[in-house]
């Protein structure tokens, strides 16, 4: 099958070559999914288990991309709760070869069904974003109908899903990013925009939650905001502040199938919109995920046409 | 429903399915409080040390106590560090 690889970890996106690698097989309670697209998040070069397996050997070469859209091809030993042809998304595991590729060897429990009516493209762009804003927000930030949420990077992949999703639970949106971003920010539901360059922060007064995703000293200055029985919920790895009466977490995204199907079912009914800004196929794929200028929006892979 | 691979029987009107188990956080928390409650009892045929384990998992008689047929215990202090070999 073709599959795009990544061997150097210095070199990060830029080694990304086109090859040809094996299909995979089929581990017990795994699904053999052909890839229609594919999702991938520039991070993942500096993730561990794009280089290493659980044991920390060289896995090498490596097939970046983790969300995914597809048909189910075939299934393992054991494997329930998907059939051969089923429209499947979802999130593969960081320590197994990707989703950059015509397939992928990916346990059930990580993908839920696609519903007909939403196509392999908005899939795959689903569930990082999806899954690390409701988990974020609701498993970890326990947020509640009426408290407000600082929404770091509101126009990116991430901000963008935290800002609708805490809007429709009832929540009070603060968006953040560039100036740029502002006018996009406002687009996806943040009631109020603080441009990080040249607002500050501190005017904002207290609020109940904050969605990190830049970490340092934005981190540091926002945790001094929230108020007593608050959080400071982080993506990027173990927090360096806290608040002083609140939890910090950080967190990395799991695959749920549960909370997929209630995402996708946001977007049939339209209260959730994708943020997608470049759709290439897989010949290109190599330049479209080494962009040279800043992009509006989530880039996905169309495997298959 | 079966444990032991693709089944080779059908039901003449009904479902016949094959699985692997695989860990749940939500259904181990609803298993051990059952075993709090005293439903269900524990069926433990044998507890051996890792040093006996070799030993423990390949008996020379039938062990009463079918489901798990030993157990490691490798701090026999702390019981909370026991680990099935099933």
């Amino acid at each position: 099958m073709k599959a795009i690889v990544v061997t150097d970890e210095a070199a990060g996106t830029a080694g990304m070559t086109l090859v040809e690698r094996p299909e995979p097989p089929a581990a017990i309670n795994d699904v053999i999914v052909q890839i229609h697209a594919s999702g991938f998040v520039p991070t993942e070069m500096g993730w561990p288990s794009t280089w290493t397996d659980r044991r920390g050997r060289d896995r090498t070469p490596s097939i970046p991309g983790h969300e995914l859209a597809g048909v189910v091809a075939a299934l393992g030993y054991g494997t329930t709760g998907v059939s051969v042809g089923q429209r499947v998304f979802g999130l593969a595991d960081w320590h197994r070869d990707g989703t950059l590729a015509e397939y992928v060897a990916i346990e059930a429990r990580n993908l839920a069904p696609l519903p007909g009516d939403v196509d392999f493209t908005a899939g795959a762009s689903l569930p990082i974003s999806g899954l690390t804003a409701w988990q974020g927000l609701f498993d970890h930030g326990r947020l509640r109908a009426g408290q407000s949420v600082l929404a770091h990077g509101a126009a990116g992949a991430v901000g963008t899903m935290v800002t609708q999703l805490a809007r429709e639970a009832g929540a009070y949106v603060i968006g953040t990013g560039r100036a740029a971003d502002r006018q996009k920010a406002l687009d996806f539901g943040a009631q109020e925009f603080v441009d990080l360059e040249n607002d500050a922060l501190e005017d904002l007064g207290s609020v109940d939650l904050v969605f990190d995703v830049i970490g340092g000293e934005i981190q540091k200055r926002s945790a001094a905001l929230i108020r007593a029985g608050g959080s400071l919920v982080t993506i990027v790895g173990p927090a360096e502040a806290r608040p002083a009466n609140g939890l910090a977490v950080d967190f990395v995204v799991e695959s749920d199938r549960a909370q997929l199907s209630e995402i996708v079912q946001r977007v049939r009914d339209g209260r959730l919109r994708t943020n997608i800004g470049n759709v290439a196929t897989l010949d290109d794929a190599v330049s479209a995920l080494n962009p040279t200028e800043r992009l509006n929006g989530k880039t996905i892979i169309r495997i298959r046409p | 429903m079966s444990i032991a691979g693709p089944p080779e029987a059908r039901p003449a009107d009904g479902l016949a399915l094959d699985f692997v188990v695989l860990p749940d956080r939500a259904q181990l928390g609803e298993i051990v409080q059952r075993v709090r409650d005293g439903r269900p009892r524990n069926d433990l045929g044998n507890v051996a040390t890792l040093d006996d384990a070799g030993a423990a998992v390949n008996p020379t008689e039938q062990i009463s106590g079918h489901a798990i047929s030993a157990f490691v215990r490798e701090h026999p202090k702390e019981t909370k560090s026991e680990e099935t070999i099933p």
